[in-house]
């Protein structure tokens, strides 16, 4: 599932535009690259015109001594040339590239969540690593020569032809022939590397798994059996590479016979016409001279092709990355009313994977209260939450999603989020300083206010305790943190966020005693003058809300508020048993009540 | 020395060949000679056709046509052969050092993990990696046919016209020099470019991980901003690296353009003065642009190779990252017995030296036992897990496991004897089937779906649409939180070890999966020495001992009923979590007697 093609979303555009659309901003530099190496053609293409003036005049001293001044002269020209080839290269492609992972970036950021959850991380770093440097290889090295080879060629051949017609004519014949049959022939290694590239990014992904569950791996003593994944991935890596390379090998036979035929007539043929007068010695020179430019672009054209499509299968995973469908985001923006009703789910039905998750669910969240969700595991809970934050595509006629009034559809997604604050369980920091976790809730917030957001979320007395304060760097994940202390400084972020609805997936149960108490006491902080949509897991939130939905596989069956509910002896009754009475008992137990 | 520290990294690279070294040379200088053979006759060929002008003899149009064709034959029917050989080779290397690379990050000591960034050592796996490929599959390829045909041409230089000869080998010595004087500095852009890209990667692993947060807190300015701030220097880099680049293949045209020019010239002037024959200017034309190609061509492979090099020598640091011992040294006497099933003896240790975490700490469980463990966050209760599991060894003191010092076993047989159920259930890429059978991996079907079964999880299993074959998504992502706690809580029941450590793990779940999470871990708990670390008081209240603590120490420990008793730290923690409950139970209790009357 993870890395299923979603071919049904690749973009129709030829891969190799898409990629040259990356470059056109930096077209000046592509130019200077251009004529620079254009230029060194026409000095190696000049100083055969040269050698030729010289074999015919040998004895003219003066003229030879004005040959080796533009020699000289043309060799300054070349070295800027060659310099210039050089570093525009290297600028317009790593730019190119540079913007092409930016944007790729920025389209991660708006393509659904559900999109999201088909790629394993792992995969995706090898795409924006591995294939993207393949990608700029290409540019910086191989692109040049696309324009320099055949200019080269034809100028060598141009000037050869004003010698000889009939001997180069016959001599390159076949060319056109040879093109066309080694890029047909070239063209399954696009797949074999596609192949290659795609297993990469699955041992990738195991790789990337096994440093995040490092834990379980070592406690588990999994080092073996995730070994053996990596080396039966690694083993179709191989396999699809080794196939291309057989692929590479059959090709290269007929790609230099094809290629070196020219070579071969030109030798023949030329040796006839020597013999019979019609060629003479400085023509002879000339044309060893120029052979040169015709052999090198004649033994590179395989390789070229080859790069190509190789080239063309890396920049094909990194397009369908960008050409999945973004989230809505384009919509004008909205002026909330603040009196309307912030949240409202009508008749809301959503499927994913073809299960359907929530079955016509309704209800509505007025200013100031709070409706709190319970249910299993596996209820749809989340879903909700997943599905208000606009995670996920609801498809057209499952119902509505109302936020403020106006429809999901209607809304921008970067927009509607502003009114939502979320503090989740799984809490996700940056390895950055605290101070700069708890900023991230209001990006120009001032040190003050950042200080004022901790304390209410009780989080400000740890900060201070550590020896850096709130410059302590939380490390990958937050790991450097406990989970109650990574738990306030998300709840910091929201607090510093004050979006005017909050959706809280309550988190207190992770957490000891004395931190939970704390967390709640932070809850409560930002609960208050919130609408609040919870996931609730604990009786005094559930107790404190205005009311209460039950969900089971989907649907809402009970609503009301706790005690409702309670009279009302059905599903909420039996969960709030099995798990709330027998504690309340066991405590009371213990107070001999 | 520049060339000696080339040479000493270029036997690097051909060391991790081992057994392939023969073939890939092999095939590496078959490829080369084939190529260089081509390059070396034309100017001979050209020598033939320059006399036949001259002398009309047929027999040298004959050669030079045989040598071509023979030449081109035999590079058409060597080359695919000789560079399959060698590619094949290439390939299977990378794949070997991928696995390598890939063994070594699983097998680190957990300092290693916890310094280290998983993006950087992901980046060593990706981008460094196809930087040593290329090196293996470009570069060195192209050293080779350079080197071939520089060797081939300057005998054949040396067979037409020594003095000539002389001169091109002094201005190709001065060629070399010139490009080792640039490779210093493009290798070190190329070492600080490859440490970007390291960081980029981290900084892509932190985008990709923080999207949900991401989206809802609008952090494109800073979260994926520092992302695209990496890839900036990683690009300004690359141009810097474009600018020497730029520099050195300049200064090669500069001065092989120069000398090609001015031997034309003087050749020339040689052959108007009747000192050497056209014919062998005509070869030494070949000959000279050959030997200019070579050495443009030698410049870039050079540099380019220092590119690869920076790649290579982050993937060797990482290989020689020393390993997680087999066992640790402890200065206890091994021999030693305790009577408990696990032990800690005044254990002191800190993550570093400046701080210790745990400041000698003396607890122990014995056989069939559970004790609890409680304690403020950061009290040092999840270090106490992670020595016994032998994530670090201890600073000072003493552990013993089922009677034996921990120095007498090896780790892998203490993790053997341990089964871990940590507060954030970690499940692997993969199917809900694999994940279970983690505990044991040679255990049946039916014996996975029994674990499953006694974990309360096999219902919720059957009820999704691929059963045991659903796919549980990165971090299980596609699960529940109960859902996920479940599985790990099978894989532990499945591994039936001895001892059981639990963290935490009945936290962060609803109503009802905490219900069957605890009918869960009662099985699991079952016949087990356990050692609960546990937030919920409740859950520890029948344990057979509770050791609480604070700041490193063990302040108080006993039953449930002592601790009480004593009214220190427990009572009040007790204290704490209870008012608060019983405040709202109290009254929901009176309440809902009269309708249900709870079990």
């Amino acid at each position: 599932m993870i890395f299923t093609k979603q071919d049904q979303h690749r973009k129709k555009e030829p891969v190799f535009g898409w990629v040259l659309s990356y470059v056109k901003p930096y077209r000046g530099w592509v130019i200077i690259c251009i004529i620079a190496s254009l230029l060194v053609a026409v000095a190696n293409i000049w100083m055969g015109i040269l050698i030729k003036t010289m074999v015919e005049h040998t004895d003219d001293f003066d003229k030879l001594v004005s040959i080796a001044l533009i020699i000289l002269s043309m060799t300054i020209v070349g070295f800027l040339s060659k310099y210039l080839i050089t570093y525009s290269a290297a600028r317009f492609s790593s730019r190119a590239m540079r913007d092409l992972k930016n944007s790729m970036a920025s389209h991660l950021e708006k393509v659904p969540m559900s999109t999201m959850d088909k790629y394993h991380s792992g995969d995706l770093v090898s795409r924006l690593t591995t294939d993207a440097q393949i990608l700029q290889s290409f540019l910086q090295k191989h692109f040049f020569q696309l324009f320099y080879l055949p200019v080269v060629f034809t100028g060598a051949l141009g000037l050869l032809l004003t010698i000889n017609w009939k001997l180069i004519i016959f001599s390159v014949a076949i060319l056109p022939v040879a093109i066309v049959i080694t890029g047909w022939m070239s063209r399954p290694l696009q797949k074999y590397s596609e192949q290659v590239q795609d297993h990469l990014g699955q041992t990738n992904a195991i790789a990337q798994d096994t440093l995040s569950g490092i834990h379980m791996v070592k406690a588990f003593q999994l080092e073996g059996v995730l070994y053996r994944k990596y080396h039966a991935g690694m083993k179709q890596v191989l396999k699809n590479a080794i196939q291309a390379e057989k692929k590479r090998a059959w090709m290269t036979a007929p790609g230099i016979l094809l290629f070196s035929s020219p070579i071969l007539f030109f030798v023949a043929y030329g040796g006839y016409l020597i013999q019979v007068g019609e060629l003479d010695l400085g023509s002879l020179v000339l044309f060893s001279y120029l052979l040169h430019f015709i052999i090198e672009p004649l033994s590179l054209a395989p390789v070229l092709f080859a790069q190509v499509q190789e080239t063309s299968g890396a920049a094909k995973r990194l397009q369908e990355i960008i050409s999945q469908p973004v989230e809505q985001n384009d919509q004008p923006a909205i002026s909330v009313d603040p009196e309307a009703i912030p949240v409202q789910f009508e008749n809301v039905t959503f499927a994913y994977d073809q299960a359907k998750i929530l079955d016509n669910v309704s209800f509505t969240l007025l200013p100031n209260k709070t409706v709190a969700l319970v249910g299993a595991s596996g209820s749809g809970k989340s879903t909700i939450m997943k599905l208000l934050c606009g995670f996920y595509r609801m498809e057209l006629g499952n119902g509505s999603m109302k936020v403020f009034g106006h429809s999901m559809t209607d809304w921008n997604m970067t927009d509607m989020r502003s009114y939502l604050s979320m503090v989740s369980q799984d809490t996700t920091l940056f390895p950055v300083s605290i101070a700069d976790n708890i900023s991230y809730g209001r990006i120009h917030a001032t040190q003050d206010e950042i200080i004022a957001a901790a304390k209410a979320a009780n989080a400000h007395d740890f900060i201070m305790e550590l020896p850096q304060g709130y410059q302590t760097k939380v490390g990958e994940r937050g790991s450097r943190l406990s989970g109650g202390q990574k738990q306030r400084i998300a709840i910091a972020r929201a607090i510093l966020k004050d979006a005017p609805i909050l959706l809280l997936d309550e988190p207190t149960s992770a957490l000891d005693t004395e931190s939970e108490a704390l967390v709640q006491e932070a809850l409560e902080n930002v609960m208050k003058n919130r609408t609040v949509l919870v996931i609730a897991h604990r009786l005094s939130t559930i107790k404190d809300a205005d009311e209460v939905l039950v969900l089971e596989q989907g649907q809402i069956v009970e609503r009301g508020t706790h005690y409702d509910l309670l009279a009302h002896g059905g599903v909420y009754t039996r969960l709030y048993q099995k798990h709330f009475a027998t504690e309340m008992h066991r405590s009371l137990a213990a107070e001999g009540v | 020395m520049f060339i000696q520290n080339v040479m000493r990294e270029l036997l690097q690279l051909l060391s991790f060949m081992k057994s392939k070294k023969r073939a890939y040379i092999l095939g590496l200088v078959g490829d080369g000679i084939g190529q260089a053979a081509v390059l070396v006759s034309l100017p001979f060929v050209f020598k033939d056709l320059t006399d036949l002008a001259n002398t009309k003899d047929p027999a040298l149009l004959t050669r030079a046509i045989i040598t071509m064709s023979v030449m081109f034959l035999l590079l058409s029917i060597l080359s695919p052969f000789f560079s399959y050989i060698y590619r094949r080779c290439v390939r299977e290397l990378i794949a070997n050092i991928r696995l390598q690379v890939y063994q070594r990050l699983s097998k680190l000591p957990f300092d290693y993990y916890e310094q280290h960034h998983s993006g950087d050592t992901m980046s060593r796996l990706g981008n460094d990696v196809v930087l040593m490929e290329n090196a293996y599959a470009e570069q060195l390829k192209t050293l080779s046919i350079i080197l071939l045909s520089l060797i081939g041409s300057i005998i054949g230089m040396f067979a037409m016209d020594w003095k000539i000869a002389v001169v091109l080998l002094l201005v190709s010595t001065l060629t070399l020099y010139v490009n080792t004087l640039f490779a210093k500095s493009v290798r070190r852009i190329g070492d600080r470019m490859q440490q970007q890209m390291g960081m980029g990667t981290e900084r892509l692993n932190d985008f990709l991980s923080g999207l949900p947060i991401i989206k809802m807190f609008h952090l494109h300015n800073v979260v994926t901003a520092r992302y695209t701030e990496a890839n900036e220097e990683v690009t300004r880099s690359a141009i810097k690296q474009g600018h020497k680049h730029g520099l050195l293949e300049g200064t090669n045209f500069f001065i092989q353009f120069l000398s090609f020019g001015g031997m034309l010239v003087f050749g020339i002037m040689m052959v108007s003065k009747q000192m050497i024959g056209l014919g062998v200017l005509v070869a030494l034309v070949q000959q000279q642009m050959l030997v200019t190609l070579a050495f443009l061509q030698l410049g870039q492979v050079i540099t380019a190779l220092q590119t690869s090099l920076a790649g290579a020598s982050r993937v060797v640091e990482f290989l020689n990252e020393p390993i997680e011992p087999e066992e640790y040294q402890q200065e206890s006497d091994n021999e030693q017995q305790c009577e408990s099933m696990l032990k800690l003896e005044q254990v002191v240790f800190g993550y570093n030296e400046a701080t210790s975490v745990l400041d000698g700490v003396s607890l122990r469980v014995e056989q069939g036992q559970m004790a609890g463990l409680v304690g403020t966050s950061g009290s040092g209760k999840s270090t106490v897990m992670k020595l016994l599991l032998g994530y670090y060894p201890p600073a000072s003191g003493t552990l013993y496991l089922l009677g034996k010092p921990m120095g007498a076993y090896s780790l892998a047989e203490i993790r053997s004897m341990i089964s871990y159920v940590p507060q954030d259930a970690f499940l692997f890429e993969g199917t809900i089937e694999d994940n279970i059978r983690y505990g044991c991996l040679d255990a049946s079907e039916a014996e996975v779906i029994k674990a499953s079964k006694a974990a309360y999880a096999h219902d919720f299993i059957m009820e999704l649409s691929d059963g045991y074959q659903t796919k549980t998504g990165e971090r299980g992502a596609k699960l529940s939180g109960g859902q996920r706690q479940r599985i790990a809580i099978a894989r532990a029941i499945l591994k039936n070890a001895p001892i059981l450590l639990l963290d935490e793990a009945t936290s962060a779940l609803d109503a009802e999966s905490e219900y069957w999470v605890q009918q869960a871990l009662t099985v699991l708990m079952k016949d087990k020495t356990v050692l609960v670390i546990a937030h919920r008081l409740s859950t520890v209240e029948d344990a057979d001992v509770i050791y609480v603590m604070d700041q490193g120490k063990v302040i108080e420990q006993g039953r449930h009923v002592e601790l009480m008793r004593y009214n220190g730290t427990y009572a009040k923690l007790y204290e704490v979590q209870q008012r608060k409950d019983r405040a709202e139970q109290i009254h929901s209790l009176e309440f809902s007697e009269r309708r249900v009357s709870p079990t």
